[in-house]
């Protein structure tokens, strides 16, 4: 195993925030972003319990990636990363009731989440073990950050409260709006634009563009030009 | 057949640190489901606070034996939910009296008692349940003082559509029911949940796109304030509270 250097390290843990997000570019795991993120303190549960599966998962499928036959390869990674999903349900239970009770069956379904079987498919299956982990706890950093932001702006414009402690005045009157699920989806678009408007690399060609004759020419031979 | 082996290695290792996992933290998991359930009988007599088990002790867990439907001692720990799936320690409803599909009621159930200085009872706690749509619902109802007016009613574990029939946990619709009336004045269960907003004072709040949980609602609380429930020892207890 080659030692990785720091360069190399930084990269992997940290390109997933902001360049190359899991929820922001590659619009992966948006349910449980649009679900978990009512309060502050389940939503940090939420990302640590995500962040570790993500990790762990990366580092087994990594290690025992050249025994996997190709045909089975999807069900020995859905075993490995149930089986971390049912460890960290069954610890959160014991441990963080509470919260586990908020969560219901959305520790459960990290199961299914996109990023967690991206990561191992895309990632874990071809590279060495230490630098799977990194990207993996990479990815579940990204994750952690778009929900983070995403509950925070919930929690403080919807009940006014953070972390549950009384932030606006005590008149302030519970947003219900930003309480339901569908606000996440007007968060995390803010947040898209802001990051591309940042970084252009991540917009996007335009797949399916207005035929031209469709509206005023002038403006649509200015832009075909420039894009 | 070389190939499978480090799959196969893989499954029966995480089978294996799975239920280890799992057995390990039984016992906290266990924990926690006790204490919830004891908030949850304080809750639904009105009792918000941290600290469970000092406020827990204030309370006198009495058993009722539902055959001769007297007051029973119960040595030692005693799960009546466990009891009701027991052969030995419930028995069958018979199908025109089981209107809350229980199918088997335990013989003895708990039920919780704030005593006054003076012995009188201030309020009370019954442990009730019945199937909704999908699944049973478990809860407490909590009666005050004289054994017929609402005080509150909490569900533990209920399966219920989120939303809809999951209402039961809204704040809102739970608080409806303080100062509601069970009884009529011959002693009929009259409480029902209703269609629509509440009007009587022996009506809840329907819970809207969930009827059929609001029915089971109603039929738990018929069934086990009836007179194959706790009935007639609340008839017992309240002619005790009479003649004092």
């Amino acid at each position: 195993m080659k030692a990785i250097s720091v360069k190399e390290t930084r990269k992997l843990l940290f390109t997933p925030i902001v360049e190359n997000n899991p929820i922001a570019l590659q619009i992966l795991g948006i349910c449980s972003a649009l679900a978990v993120t009512v309060k502050m303190d389940v939503t940090l549960i939420m990302c640590i319990a995500l962040t570790s599966v993500v990790t762990l998962s990366n580092l087994f499928i990594s290690i025992i990636r050249h025994y996997i036959p190709d045909s089975i390869r999807i069900i020995v990674q859905m075993t490995i990363i149930s089986s971390l999903v049912i460890i960290v349900d069954e610890l959160l239970k014991a441990y963080a009731y509470e919260a586990s009770k908020q969560l219901s069956v959305f520790v459960g379904l990290i199961i299914t989440n996109c990023i967690v079987m991206g990561r191992a498919e895309a990632y874990a299956m071809k590279n060495p073990p230490i630098k799977s982990m990194l990207d993996g706890f990479g990815n579940g950093l990204g994750y952690s950050f778009v929900l983070l932001i995403v509950a925070a702006v919930r929690e403080i414009f919807g009940s006014g409260t953070f972390f549950g402690m009384q932030l606006m005045p005590e008149n302030y009157p519970i947003n219900n709006f930003l309480l339901l699920p569908p606000s996440s989806f007007i968060i995390i678009g803010i947040m898209i634009w802001v990051i591309r408007s940042f970084s252009k690399s991540q917009v996007e060609e335009n797949e399916n563009p207005l035929k031209a004759h469709t509206f005023k020419p002038l403006k649509v031979k200015k832009e075909v030009a420039s894009g | 057949m070389n190939k499978m082996i480090i799959p196969l290695i893989a499954c029966v290792a995480c089978a294996v640190i799975v239920s280890v996992t799992a057995v390990s933290v039984r016992p906290e998991q266990k924990l926690n489901i006790e204490n919830e359930k004891k908030l949850k009988i304080l809750a639904a007599a009105g009792i918000v606070t941290d600290k469970v088990d000092s406020e827990f002790s204030k309370i006198k867990t009495l058993y009722v034996d539902f055959e001769s439907n007297i007051l029973v001692e119960v040595n030692g720990a005693y799960d009546h939910i466990k009891a009701s799936s027991n052969a030995n320690s419930s028995s069958l409803v018979p199908k025109d009296q089981d209107i809350a599909i229980l199918k088997r009621r335990e013989n003895i159930a708990p039920i919780y008692v704030w005593y006054s200085e003076a012995d009188q009872i201030q309020k009370i706690v019954l442990p009730i349940r019945g199937y909704g749509l999908w699944g049973t619902l478990y809860g407490y109802l909590s009666l005050d003082a004289d054994l017929n007016t609402v005080k509150g009613i909490e569900y533990y574990d209920h399966k219920e559509t989120p939303g809809l029939g999951g209402e039961v946990d809204n704040p809102t619709w739970k608080s409806d029911w303080n100062g509601k009336k069970v009884y009529d004045s011959s002693g009929k269960v009259i409480l029902y949940v209703t269609k629509g907003p509440s009007s009587e004072e022996y009506e809840i709040d329907g819970i809207s796109g969930a009827t059929l949980t609001s029915n089971g609602v109603t039929n738990m609380i018929r069934y086990w304030l009836g007179e194959n429930g706790y009935g007639p020892v609340l008839e017992k207890l309240r002619a005790k509270a009479a003649n004092v």
